[in-house]
């Protein structure tokens, strides 16, 4: 019981004061609306316990008020107390918002299995250590969540701090597992240092691309890379080493790939009145390319509503922020259009450059060499930080 | 005004790899004479925006730099 639950930049709690903090103080809200991490998790473990639904707002609904009430509860025994009670729920479900990146925010719920279908609970996890690098209010958060409680691992807060804060987190507590977007990963670019204990690197959230792979070997010697593809709607749907998926066996005639997009089988997606449905299959506007060698596996290319039109060609962003990113002086890009008269839209770049900073000319040259003239950004801004959204992703706008 | 222009032409010019002019004049042809093509027009009516705060193409297309001096002044 000594075991630490969380250490946020503020708190360190062990499970043994989560345990006293939830027999003592008998309220809770069915609603969340909190930027506390620990009042989240804290949330989310009552309804649990109470079999009871919850429902998170996140940041973007301020109109989210909590509904304060008190329960009765049995005292929570130990660690595998804790477990089974949260394992045998039958009315527990969850209720989230998509972050509203690709049109109006959409009420999604999702019953248990659903969250954990990609949860391995197993006693070679018991001394894993978890970076948190995540919204708690958003699906990612909750996966890496229910993946250390249901293990008994620490979970350290790591999402919003800065760079050099982040890297002495990951040694001071002993990191093992780290989940996060790659722009979180690349936030952490260029480091001379190395982590030979961090055991599992996961990506996703965001299309990963494989110079950043490489870029983190040298940081992660000894971790296994995993990147996930999953959804707020669907929860993880898929996992890979690198960027290259396969459907797992037992997933085989659920997910499918239909004039390039990939579509889901309905079975697997959580409830809701707002997800629009093409017979039995959800599209999940992901357009992915198949291996011509082995047609078992595929990859992302880019979101069907991302591409950019500049003068009648269409411009995939992912595309020219890779080849930016391979230019030695960039550390991170983004891409997007801005509306122009003379050809529907002009391709801009913000870029944040190590010192010292290239120009405009260099970069644009640079970029000849593996782009056609119509993918070059025309406007190239240089910026500190590149803006990302309340999930760790680059914000696109 | 006509420096200031100049240098907006001077930075598409130079990130085109194109050398860099010593004058403009009023009849010369954004496209024959001074070398730009569709992307390069779109990239300069961005530089003149942000120089003079003007969409010299907010309502009709241009074609010399006279018509864009005539915006500019209007």
């Amino acid at each position: 019981m000594n075991q630490l639950f969380l250490h946020t930049s503020s708190r360190r709690i062990t499970y043994g004061d989560l345990f006293d903090d939830i027999r003592d103080n008998p309220t809770w809200s069915p609603i969340i609306a909190t930027d506390d991490i620990y009042e989240t998790f804290r949330t989310v473990i009552v309804s649990l316990l109470l079999d009871h639904p919850v429902t998170i707002y996140d940041e973007s609904r301020s109109e989210a008020e909590a509904d304060p009430r008190m329960y009765h509860l049995a005292s929570i025994e130990s660690m595998d107390d804790l477990l089974h009670r949260i394992q045998s729920v039958k009315n527990w479900r969850i209720d989230l918002f998509t972050s509203g990146t690709t049109g109006l925010p959409k009420r999604i719920s999702h019953r248990m299995d659903n969250l954990i279908r990609s949860v391995s609970i197993d006693k070679r996890h018991g001394d894993d250590v978890w970076g948190f690098c995540y919204s708690a209010r958003h699906i990612a958060g909750l996966q890496v969540f229910l993946q250390a409680i249901l293990n008994g691992n620490p979970l350290i807060e790591l999402f919003k701090l800065p760079r050099d804060e982040i890297l002495s987190r990951i040694e001071s507590d002993g990191i093992t597992h780290v989940s996060a977007t790659p722009t979180f990963y690349r936030m952490l670019l260029p480091c001379d240092r190395a982590f030979d204990y961090v055991r599992r690197i996961t990506f996703g959230g965001e299309k990963l691309d494989e110079s950043l792979q490489s870029s983190l070997r040298t940081v992660f010697p000894n971790a296994k890379f995993t990147n996930i593809y999953a959804s707020t709607e669907a929860g993880t749907i898929l996992n890979a080493e690198g960027s290259w998926f396969r459907v797992r066996p037992e997933l085989t005639g659920k997910i499918r790939i239909n004039n390039d997009e990939l579509q889901i089988h309905k079975s697997l997606m959580g409830n809701s009145d707002s997800i629009e449905l093409d017979g039995d299959w959800y599209s999940s506007g992901d357009i992915v390319e198949i291996d011509p060698d082995d047609p078992g596996r595929f990859r992302f290319k880019y979101r069907k509503n991302e591409m950019i039109n500049v003068g009648g060609f269409k411009v995939n962003p992912h595309e020219v922020e890779d080849a930016l990113r391979r230019h030695p002086a960039v550390r991170n890009a983004q891409v997007y259009g801005s509306p122009n008269r003379i050809t529907g839209n002009i391709l801009c770049c913000r870029i944040e450059a190590t010192e010292p900073r290239p120009s405009e000319r260099d970069i644009r040259a640079f970029l000849e060499d593996s782009l056609t003239g119509y993918m070059i950004p025309r406007i190239i801004d240089f910026t500190d930080n590149l803006e990302t959204t309340t999930t760790g992703k680059l914000r696109r706008t | 005004m006509n420096t200031r222009l100049l240098q907006c032409i001077n930075t598409v010019r130079e990130n085109k790899g194109l050398a860099l002019l010593d004058r403009i004049d009023r009849p010369m042809n954004l496209r024959a004479d001074i070398g730009l093509d569709s992307l390069d027009l779109a990239e300069l009516t961005v530089r003149i925006e942000k120089e003079f705060g003007i969409d010299v193409f907010e309502d009709s297309l241009v074609s010399t730099i006279g018509e864009i001096l005539d915006k500019l002044e209007s």
